[in-house]
């Protein structure tokens, strides 16, 4: 699987290759056992510093997408058919999806509006 | 003019003839979205200022090029001079492309060319991601039988070799070096080409397998097309050159068991290395060919790397972990200069060319 980035992007790049990681396992690009490249690999694919896969790796980590082991390297452990958020990771998704709406909402979006939002991005996941 | 200064200016007008095409090809060879070595997006391709630039480059080469070759010989009969030429010449090509492509860095900024413009790089994260072009196989498989099949060949005829044995010939087919017969001094040589052989086949299979981020140009599957076709053309042409090179050795090989007249030697000598250039010529040709000119900009753009590439021509990025990175200005890669080992590796090289350029003087002493 491949993924952009965008050097000049706000966003800074370990996000980025966070969320298309993400992003990928959700839309099923991705699934549970496929092996990642690795923080040298990827870093030298993208001419990008190492520390910067690291980051993303490490934040992949905590959140219970993907395993590293010194054997099998690293690994995505999270499926979009097979249900593995624990209470914790629920919670947090919450909370993430309230600002995004509440963002909408402040740009004076109405409910209509939001629901459309909401509505547009499952249909790109489940199209 | 004697028959060895004339065969010298030759090989040298050869190999000079080879850098100025190289030097005024090198905008054509280059991704169409980086004219002499500046990022402008993919709809600037086009830009007047761009194209102006370009020209200007091209003319100043072929002008400087027209130059060393008549000052190269002109001054034939002091051979040490033509490394001086040859290396003149790059660097006034050099100076010619630093200096032409201001205005394009200038315009560019003035007009803030990238706003609105969005940028990308890809590049696989699964490591069974597809690699680049493999090696040419059968063309390396051919050039070792032929390096092999000559340290056969003069090892089996170690006997009927003359000795004291020819170390080194001059121009005109005339030894003018000898050494003791012994098993190392006869296997040199073929043992030279074998390990070159094998030296060229590793770095083709590291070609091969290194995998750099896809910069789109505005047109991500035109660009992937360009970048495979490109990675192509190089080891189709390493493959030849391979093969070449190892006929050159063999040729001189065979020279010590069936001792050629003089003249028939330097011929079969140019002829050698008008060989070796023909495959270089071909891949120029075949690379330029998949340039493009059109101002197409449907995808993203590359993203503007100006400042890792100080002069268009030198890489200098600290973030980037790679000692090698695909060329900006022409075919082929080239060395990061934060990376700890790019630094001394170009210090070797700098020494290398400037002893290249020195040592034939001290010889001719």
């Amino acid at each position: 699987m491949e993924i952009e980035l965008d050097p000049t992007s706000s966003a800074p790049l370990y996000q980025q290759i966070h969320d298309r990681i993400v992003e990928g396992i959700a839309l099923g690009r991705l699934r549970r056992g496929q092996p990642l490249a690795s923080v040298r690999q990827l870093a030298g694919w993208f001419g990008i510093n190492p520390g910067t896969v690291v980051k993303a790796y490490d934040q992949l980590r905590a959140e219970g997408f993907i395993e590293t082991t010194p054997k099998s390297g690293t690994t995505v452990v999270a499926d979009r058919d097979h249900p593995t958020a624990t209470d914790e990771r629920l919670d947090a998704v919450r909370a993430e999806l309230f600002t995004v709406l509440a963002t909408a909402r402040a740009h004076g979006l109405d409910a209509a509006a939001l629901d459309a939002l909401v509505a547009a991005a499952r249909e790109r996941l489940d199209p | 003019m004697t028959t060895e200064t004339f065969v010298i200016g030759i090989i040298a007008a050869l190999a000079l003839g080879a850098v100025i095409a190289a030097m005024t090809l090198v905008p054509t060879l280059s991704r169409p979205t980086v004219p002499l070595g500046v990022s402008v997006p993919a709809d600037r391709i086009a830009d007047p200022v761009v194209r102006t630039a370009v020209r200007r480059y091209r003319r100043a080469c072929l002008i400087a090029g027209a130059l060393a070759v008549i000052g190269l010989f002109a001054t034939l009969d002091h051979p040490a001079t033509i490394v001086i030429w040859t290396l003149g010449y790059l660097i006034v090509a050099t100076v010619a492309f630093a200096a032409l492509r201001r205005p394009i860095v200038d315009a560019k900024r003035a007009g803030d060319w990238y706003a609105g413009h969005r940028v990308a790089v890809s590049a696989p994260i699964t490591p069974d991601a597809p690699g680049g072009v493999g090696p040419t196989w059968p063309l390396h498989l051919a050039a070792l039988l032929v390096a092999l099949g000559a340290a056969g060949w003069t090892a089996a005829s170690f006997d009927r070799l003359p000795d004291p044995l020819p170390a080194h010939w001059g121009a005109g087919g005339v030894v003018d070096r000898w050494e003791p017969k012994t098993w190392a001094s006869v296997l040199s040589m073929p043992a030279f080409s074998v390990l070159m052989v094998v030296a060229v086949a590793a770095l083709c299979v590291w070609m091969g397998r290194r995998v750099d981020p896809l910069l789109p140009d505005g047109d991500p599957e035109q660009a992937r097309r360009e970048q495979i076709r490109k990675q192509h053309v190089m080891q189709v042409a390493l493959g030849w050159i391979n093969v070449a090179t190892a006929a050159l050795f063999g040729v001189l090989g065979a020279n010590l068991i069936v001792q050629w007249p003089a003249d028939v030697f330097s011929a079969i000598m140019v002829a050698g290395v008008a060989a070796v250039t023909v495959p270089v010529i071909w891949m120029t040709m075949a690379a330029a060919r998949t340039s493009r000119t059109d101002a197409t900009s449907d995808g993203p753009d590359s993203p503007d790397d100006d400042a890792h590439w100080p002069g268009g021509l030198v890489y200098y990025n600290r973030e980037d972990p790679r000692l090698n990175v695909p060329k900006r200005a022409g075919l082929g890669y080239t060395i990061n200069l934060a990376h700890p080992a790019g630094l001394a590796l170009s210090a070797l090289l700098v020494v290398a060319l400037i002893c290249s350029a020195v040592v034939p003087f001290a010889l001719t002493r």
